[in-house]
């Protein structure tokens, strides 16, 4: 009876069919792929990246310094009847996370529960943001007084649930993706 | 139709919309992450009962 032929490798153990495939020990592949912590971290970074990126227009036309004191620098917009610029940083937020969440549903194979729930649902939401958004701006827009203060509340509370949903969401795909090893075989 | 599209897109409306969307996302995260894992086990198995119990009506009912 012939033996069994390995797969074309010889008598070669499965560790060596590992080394001499990338081209490194077992234990060394695991520590060289990015951890979901890391991957988070740094999707979360960028996301903050892009939110003071968008907030920049608005501090700059106002003479500002990017802040962390969002509420008053939407006041400070709204008295100078710029807060549609202000506002518009939350539609364009959920614009790029539309489109990472989609890649996101399309390209993972095996999605579990909990992430198509999630992405469902915030899919769902940002029809909706990107509807009221793009309404809403056009209506601001329009009006050269500041918004009334009822409604710029309002405003508010509506860019930081949105603002919160796509940081989730852009969590949700940190923490779903795979990210496979590139295999260079060793020659 | 025109007066429920004002409504659904006024601020105070996006701000109610918002908030139940958030909520929901967090209590996705705060079922998935929150609750030991038998709790959540249980909680799945509990749902995909009914729901097969919930296609089997719809399916007998369909051939009624």
């Amino acid at each position: 009876m012939p033996g069994r032929t390995n797969g074309g490798w010889g008598d070669q153990s499965i560790d060596g069919i590992f080394t001499a495939s990338y081209g490194c020990q077992k234990g060394e592949l695991d520590q060289s792929i990015m951890g979901r912590g890391w991957r988070a971290a740094l999707r979360s970074g960028i996301w903050l990246l892009a939110v003071f990126v968008g907030l920049y227009p608005v501090s700059h036309a106002l003479h500002l310094r990017p802040t962390v004191h969002l509420i008053q620098l939407a006041e400070a917009a709204n008295q100078k009847a710029l807060f549609r610029d202000y506002f518009f940083v939350a539609v364009v937020l959920v614009t790029a996370s539309f489109g990472n969440v989609l890649y996101c549903m399309v390209n993972v194979e095996r999605l579990p529960s909990w992430a198509k729930a999630l992405f469902v649902f915030t899919m769902l939401y940002y029809f909706y943001v990107l509807m009221y958004g793009v309404s809403r701006f056009a209506e601001l827009a329009e009006i050269t007084t500041p918004v009334e203060l009822p409604e710029l509340h309002d405003d508010l509370w509506f860019m930081g649930f949105a603002v919160a949903v796509t940081l989730l969401a852009e969590l949700g795909i940190s923490l779903t993706e795979k990210v496979e090893p590139s295999i260079v075989p060793a020659v | 139709m025109n007066e429920f599209t004002d409504l659904i897109l006024s601020p105070a409306a996006a701000k109610f919309i918002s908030g139940f969307f958030a909520g929901v996302v967090v209590s996705i995260y705060a079922l998935r992450f929150g609750l030991p894992a038998k709790t959540r086990i249980a909680i799945r198995e509990r749902v995909r009962a009914a729901s097969g119990a919930v296609r089997h009506a719809v399916h007998w009912h369909g051939h009624a």
